[in-house]
């Protein structure tokens, strides 16, 4: 009985010491090389229509430019152009928790967080050239 | 290819689309002010100095209300034989406006609007009276009312909870015609903003989505009809051009404040 008893303790032995091995191994961090790609952005716009029609041409494209929603679509990405009275559900929490300064203006999100807040660019370039710093990192 | 669109020259065929049924506006008995739902615009005009300049570019970024509707595959209505164009006219704004908004899209029901305004019943009816019927119930989608529905009990329960989602909260009133009406009209549409138009020369409802230039320093409008994609011609998507004269309306509405679904 007790050579038994030794001979499991023989055999499980090393084990037990292998598996502390294993878990006394520190965990090695992955080397990452590149930035990751922010997902799940939305885009707001919040703006005052009734001032729609003082603000610039070139400005008030992004409202409607086909090539700003082609982009937006194919990355994913939400988009909304609201009045500041309409602006409701999912939408709110984003301009009540950083009020915009003026109108137009701009709300990048990624997840829960709040990215970029800023007054709406003066351009459709300038708007997708700021939209892809967060979508197509460096 | 635009299709300019001259009552006065027209082939008459081409006004056996469908049915008008646009009353046009007493202003005596209603005047801008007195539509519970729709405040009399007040907004800086773009002048007319600019007018061309603006309209190139658009067209140059593809940023035109046509050209988002096409992207976003906004369809043009058909009311067939219904008289119902005083209700298709604001459906077609509110589905414009909810793809400026960037709104998932939605196919709304006309009917849902028109029908309970005239009593169910397949007539003629004021546009301002729609306008009062999307502002206190909404407009649903054709999952609870199928789009030529006349009759009540094609309503499907739990319709007013749908159309809730799709409400104008506000309107602007354009007004009658006079001697700045196109001017208004074209400040909303060098704001991406779509216009309900009446015209009394038609008795009938439509939509206005874009300024055009029809030749130099002369304007007009593109406007979409409700009477299938086929109007005025096979492939024309329901749009076609009024010149400045024709274009102006008796009467104008834009949605101003929209529901916003989340």
């Amino acid at each position: 009985m007790t050579r038994r008893y030794l001979l499991s303790l023989s055999l499980c032995l090393p084990l037990l010491a292998g598996c502390w091995c294993i878990q006394s191994v520190p965990p090695v961090d992955p080397i990452i090389d590149v930035e990751p790609v922010i997902t799940g952005l939305r885009v707001l716009i919040v703006e005052e229509t009734a001032d729609r029609p003082k603000l610039p041409a070139s400005q008030q494209s992004i409202f409607t430019s086909v090539k700003v929603r082609q982009y937006l679509r194919e990355h994913s990405i939400e988009f909304r152009v609201l009045d500041r009275n309409d602006v409701a559900g999912d939408w709110k929490g984003i301009s009540d928790t950083s009020k915009p300064a003026a109108v137009p203006w701009l709300y990048v999100t990624a997840g829960n967080r709040i990215v970029c807040t800023d007054p709406l660019p003066q351009s459709v370039d300038a708007f997708l050239a700021l939209i892809k710093t967060y979508a197509e990192p460096r | 290819m635009d299709f300019i669109f001259d009552p006065d020259s027209a082939d008459p065929a081409i006004f056996d689309g469908g049915p008008c049924g646009c009353k046009p506006r007493d202003f005596d008995a209603v005047p801008v002010g007195s539509i519970p739902c729709a405040a009399a615009a007040s907004f800086p005009l773009i002048p007319r100095s600019e007018w061309s300049a603006r309209i190139r570019d658009m067209e140059e970024r593809k940023a035109r209300l046509s050209d988002l509707m096409e992207f976003e595959e906004v369809p043009c209505l058909n009311q067939e034989q219904l008289s119902f164009c005083h209700g298709f006219s604001p459906c077609e704004a509110i589905m414009a406006l909810r793809a400026t908004q960037g709104q998932p899209f939605k196919l709304l029901s006309a009917s849902s609007i028109a029908a309970p305004v005239t009593g169910f019943r397949d007539a003629g009816a004021f546009i301002h009276d729609d306008l009062e019927q999307i502002s206190k119930v909404g407009c649903a989608s054709v999952e609870f009312v199928p789009m030529l529905q006349v009759s009540e009990d094609g309503f499907r329960d739990g319709w007013e909870a749908d159309a809730a989602k799709y409400r104008v909260t506000e309107w602007w009133d354009l007004g009658q015609r006079d001697g700045t009406m196109f001017d208004r009209v074209a400040t909303l549409l060098l704001s991406h903003i779509p216009v309900c138009s009446a015209a009394n020369w038609w008795g009938h409802a439509f939509t206005l989505v874009d300024l055009v230039e029809t030749s130099p320093g002369q304007f007009g409008v593109r406007f979409r009809n409700s009477w299938g994609p086929n109007w005025p011609q096979a492939g024309a998507d329901g749009y076609a051009i009024l010149n400045e004269s024709k274009g102006t309306p008796d009467e104008a509405y834009a949605p101003r404040s929209i529901v916003v679904s989340a």
